[in-house]
């Protein structure tokens, strides 16, 4: 239907949009509206697995993400309603499983051209990757997500030690008993 | 009220340290400070959520940076500009600290005494011991982490916060350092004590970071300092002259209006950066300075300089310890070039890139990557890069001046005329050669170098200081040549610019040029 490694999508996916973002006045979400944003956001825990864990330890920084971006210029507030019924129809089409692997892991935002590398945001569809689903992924991986990667150590079969600090993660103070970051530890300390 | 004590030019980092130390002296002093640019929210949380979460937000300063449409910079014989300003300065209530790294390091002794050294550029016609005292002043006041330990130049006092520690993935560097005869250092970073490593010192959530829009906000809203003014969106025309050394006060215009305005005061310290204070000299032309303030012997403008970056890349085929740089700064450098003997040849000033090796995780979920596939990409081929500041020597045909047209504030835009000496070239491609080689020492392929165009971001010596007024602009206590109440505080009063970031010793010179005025109301008075 026109997307670029995603099977069938329905009508609301290809409702043609502008390429900028939905604009809109600061509005506040209903309860029922923000429970399902949540659900996209647990979902990329869940397809990233390791992050799962960490989902619900997030949420009030999650939820003071939701408020500015809907209570301030430019307003999220259309964005994530669009996402709402973007995801709705997704679901219904796919099932809810598939339709967030479909959303998260085949569907690409086309470039506006080949010389462009801009992406082309001319349907809702692609509005919900960009302004909603990539901006989650974002925020789950520097709220803690980026502790769950690497893997061992391939040159002695040991597991790594994993992050400790990323950009955007606040960690709290620096004098606190704990390791700000991966510190060097000379091999040879005494040389 | 349109007579005051003071009035202040710009509203950067000089300008606000210069405001602070008066007013404590002083808190009734009649202070107007005139600033072209805007105030800026700081500490926003959506504006940092916009920034660590969007693809398509700008940094709230981002507008106020010169465009690459302004850039009036010479050409080389390829078309390119030999000098860039974009992204390099912020236009705005506090200045280009808004956006700055935080580096904040000394110069040394011998970087006072370069003409006598090498017999090029110029010699301050102060000393490092004249500076010193002031140097530990702005350490304090910019809560610069420091070690202790460090041996690269003289110092009366410790650092009053330590370093942030190396990372382990400046391991490997550190190593090639050590092979080499290299002594790894900590870089000296200004990050007050509440900075908790978030990584966005770009756009702090905290204010962690100093920078001088804070300080300048608490003065304003200081209810001791009720005769101190900051005017936004208020653009300096001219300094108004009624002899040869009498300065009486400044025209300005309000942004997007033609009525002028003249204000007075008995002192006006001109603190808008080496790009806006050399125009406005220029520009106030009178029957007493027909060639612009200060520039009876051409020398407003001249002598333009900055620091060559210097690159070099190098690929590692894995990275078993899937290591990331975890701060948005450096912690490792180096000042073993930057010697006294390495005065004639270029001094180097090495640092870690503050990006490399660099894993973007969230980048390759975005990608639709499985937590398999980045796995083993973390742990998969990766870059690391150092890079070094060169220092390069201002010469008399570089220069800066008045260009054609606006800009968004209202300010003339900027005509530089730039080259790069023969010898400086020379210079830096060797240095690139021993780059490549901690390189090669760490293991790693090289797969890029770079000599970076001119940067605007540590521009010096448009207006410099001098003994003499045939070969400067401002005397020792930054006064400019002949006049009796002018003055001027901003990096390009420097008569060299050595190998390291300027904004300490600008700070540093600001205190200096503060307890003047103030040991000068005081002499009055008494």
């Amino acid at each position: 239907m026109g997307h670029k490694n995603i099977g069938s999508v329905g009508p609301v996916c290809q409702i043609f949009v502008g390429q900028e973002q939905i604009s809109c006045e600061p509005s506040t979400l209903t309860p029922e509206q923000i429970d399902k944003l949540w659900v996209i956001f647990e979902h990329i825990g869940e397809n990233w697995k390791d992050v799962h864990s960490q989902s619900k330890n997030l949420k009030s920084s999650w939820l003071e993400m939701i408020h500015v971006k809907t209570q301030n210029h430019p307003s999220y507030y259309a964005e994530y309603i669009n996402a709402i019924h973007v995801v709705d129809e997704l679901i219904d089409v796919y099932g809810e499983s598939d339709a967030f692997k479909q959303l998260f892991f085949e569907y690409k935002i086309p470039s506006l051209s080949s010389q462009d590398r801009t992406p082309d945001l001319s349907t809702l569809l692609s509005h919900c990757k960009f302004y909603v689903v990539d901006e989650f992924i974002r925020m789950q991986v520097l709220a803690g997500g980026f502790k769950h990667f690497g893997n061992k150590d391939e040159t002695n079969g040991k597991p790594i030690v994993k992050g400790i600090n990323y950009k955007g993660y606040i960690r709290g103070s620096r004098y606190s008993n704990h390791p700000l970051a991966r510190t060097y530890i000379p091999t040879d300390e005494g040389k | 009220m349109n007579k005051y004590d003071y009035i202040i030019v710009g509203s950067g980092a000089a300008a606000t340290v210069i405001a602070k130390k008066i007013l404590e002296k002083q808190p009734l002093t009649r202070l107007l400070m005139l600033e072209a640019g805007d105030k800026i929210a700081f500490k926003e949380r959506r504006h940092w959520w916009d920034y660590v979460t969007s693809a398509s937000s700008p940094l709230p300063y981002q507008y106020t940076y010169d465009t690459p449409q302004e850039n009036q910079s010479t050409r080389d014989e390829d078309g390119n500009p030999t000098w860039t300003n974009a992204g390099g300065r912020v236009k705005s209530f506090g200045g280009s600290t808004m956006h700055w790294g935080g580096w904040a390091l000394r110069f040394k002794p011998e970087d006072f005494q370069l003409y006598s050294n090498t017999g090029e550029g110029a010699d301050w016609p102060i000393t490092y011991d004249d500076i010193e005292p002031y140097y530990a002043m702005a350490e304090e006041y910019m809560s610069v982490c420091g070690d202790e330990t460090e041996n690269w130049q003289p110092r009366s006092t410790p650092y009053s916060v330590p370093p942030f520690e190396w990372t382990a993935a400046d391991g490997n560097m550190i190593q090639a350092f050590e092979e080499l005869g290299i002594q790894p250092g900590k870089m000296p970073v200004a990050r007050y004590k509440r900075c908790m490593t978030t990584g966005t010192c770009k756009y702090c959530p905290y204010g962690a970071r100093f920078s001088a829009q804070y300080v300048l906000h608490d003065l304003v809203e200081n209810p001791a300092y009720s005769n101190f003014t900051v005017q936004t969106q208020s653009v300096v025309t001219k300094i108004l002259m009624s002899s040869k050394e009498q300065v009486d006060g400044v025209e300005f215009v309000l942004r997007d209006q033609t009525t002028k305005n003249n204000v007075y005061a008995d002192k006006v310290i001109l603190c808008a950066g080496a790009y806006e204070v050399p125009k406005l000299l220029m520009a106030s032309v009178s029957d007493y300075w027909p060639s612009g303030i200060g520039n009876d012997f051409d020398m407003v403008g001249r002598h333009i300089v900055t620091h060559s970056m210097l690159e070099v890349t190098g690929r590692a085929e894995s990275n078993p310890q899937g290591l990331w740089q975890e701060y948005d700064f450096p912690t490792l450098m180096s000042r073993t070039f930057d010697t006294p003997e390495m005065q004639k040849v270029g001094k180097l000033f090495l640092f870690k890139d503050r990006t490399r090796p660099k894993v973007d995780i969230a980048k390759l979920m975005i990608e639709g990557k499985s937590k398999k596939e980045i796995d083993e990409i973390i742990q998969g081929p990766t870059e690391y890069k150092i890079q070094a500041f060169m220092e390069e020597v201002g010469r008399f045909e570089n220069r800066i001046s008045i260009g054609e047209g606006k800009d968004k504030f209202g300010l003339p835009l900027t005509k530089i005329e730039y080259s790069r000496s023969a010898s400086d070239e020379e210079r830096s491609d060797k240095h690139i050669e021993f780059l490549k080689t901690i390189i090669e020492t760490m293991g790693l392929t090289v797969t890029k170098t770079y000599k970076q165009t001119p940067r605007g971001d540590h521009t010096t010596g448009t207006c410099r200081m001098s003994a003499e007024e045939t070969d400067g602009v401002v005397d020792r206590n930054l006064k400019v040549h002949r006049t009796n109440n002018l003055y001027i505080c901003s990096n390009g009063v420097f008569a060299s610019n050595s190998a390291v970031n300027p904004t300490l010793t600008l700070t540093a010179l600001a205190h200096r040029l503060a307890a003047h005025l103030n040991q000068t109301i005081e002499t009055q008075n008494v």
